[in-house]
């Protein structure tokens, strides 16, 4: 077996300690931090990304609720609206012809009575 | 027609260690050597891809990019599970552990270049430094109670002697098994695809019905690469893990 060949010993032995720290150095002082940086800004990324959205979903259910409140207000008070007005003019049609147009309708109502006398008598 | 014997070597050639410049350090040689240039090429290249990797590093990270990630992210739960807390300290030295296992087991796995992990020096001199260390660190950490390291919780005092001579023994040995370990691999491994790739080498030389026949020790070579492929990062991976756990041996004591 040539590995048992007491000659390389030291010189391999060195060369092995050698390469090994400079390798270790280089590792510890420029790959490892580099690394560590890029995976410790990415899960940073993700958290903050994840609570940005948390917060998003958070804000949008809150508008929906007061959307869906206006929408029903609007609604609520647009038929009072309209039932509102509807009795108003009842009312009111009412009111004028009673009042207001008494003395026309009387007029109308006599002069039919009138024209129909009129047409009996001849 | 090529010779025939042009192939045949000892399979255990490709382990041998060749001098390519004399050096000296006083009394002793440091010469540069093949498995030398290994080491360095294996650590070059992983430093190469590295450094694409990581140059213009993005949020959503690059192919080269995960990869490097994973195997971050993967030895860093390795220490949270074996060591705790405790064990982050040591996180670049496993990292680089790892890393130089790996490259140069695959390495060797491209056909004529030379396995430095294949290397009893190279294995050895890694766990037998390792062990020291592990040692030294827990006589660091808890002065002479480290030794209660080798006493199990809960043993009657009448069998003490026994079971303390047994774990000391078996404490001893985890150097020697662990650089053993991954040397028997690397070397039953490589010294196999060998012998394979010379069978099937021969057997196409041979030529006639023994040259059709060859296409079996090749789709066998084929497979076993694959497998030996495997092996590089489970082997790397089995070196660190057992690291870890005596490292946590030192740090916590069981």
């Amino acid at each position: 077996m040539p590995q048992l060949d007491p000659i390389t010993y030291f010189t391999q032995y060195f060369w092995l300690l050698v390469v090994f720290f400079t390798l270790y150095v280089i590792v510890a002082t420029n790959i490892l931090p580099h690394i560590g940086r890029i995976l410790k800004t990415r899960n940073k990324l993700k958290s903050t990304k994840t609570t940005l959205s948390n917060k998003t979903t958070v804000e949008t259910s809150k508008f929906e609720t007061v959307l869906m409140n206006t929408l029903l207000n609007t609604k609520n008070i647009n038929s009072n609206i309209i039932e509102n007005g509807k009795v108003w003019l009842n009312d009111n049609l009412s009111q004028t012809n009673k009042v207001e147009l008494n003395s026309v309708n009387e007029k109308y109502i006599n002069t039919i009575g009138s024209l129909i006398l009129k047409k009996n008598i001849k | 027609m090529i010779s025939k014997n042009m192939m045949i070597h000892s399979p255990l050639e490709q382990f041998q260690v060749n001098s390519i410049l004399s050096l000296n350090l006083g009394w002793f040689d440091i010469s540069i050597t093949n498995s030398t240039v290994a080491m360095i090429l294996a650590c070059s290249i992983f430093l190469f891809i590295t450094n694409l990797a990581t140059i213009n590093s993005t949020i959503v990270p690059s192919r080269w990019q995960s990869i490097l990630e994973l195997i971050y992210e993967f030895i860093y739960t390795m220490i949270q599970e074996q060591i705790g807390n405790k064990g982050y300290k040591y996180f670049p030295f496993i990292f680089t552990l790892f890393i130089f296992i790996a490259s140069c087991n695959l390495l060797g796995m491209i056909p004529y270049n030379f396995t430095a992990t294949g290397q009893a020096v190279v294995t050895f001199g890694l766990s037998f430094t390792i062990f020291l260390g592990v040692t030294m660190l827990g006589f660091a950490q808890h002065g002479l109670h480290f030794f209660s390291l080798l006493v199990p919780s809960g043993i009657p005092l009448a069998l003490a002697p026994i079971i303390v001579t047994i774990e000391f023994i078996s404490y001893l040995t985890r150097a020697i098994s662990l650089g053993i370990r991954l040397l028997a691999n690397m070397f039953a491994g490589h010294t196999l695809l060998k012998i394979i790739a010379t069978f099937a080498w021969q057997m196409l030389m041979a030529g006639g019905i023994l040259a059709v026949a060859g296409i079996a020790p090749i789709a066998l070579l084929f497979a076993l690469t694959g497998l030996e492929l495997v092996i590089a990062f489970l082997q790397a991976y089995v070196f660190t893990i057992l690291t870890c756990s005596y490292l946590n041996d030192s740090i916590n004591l069981h």
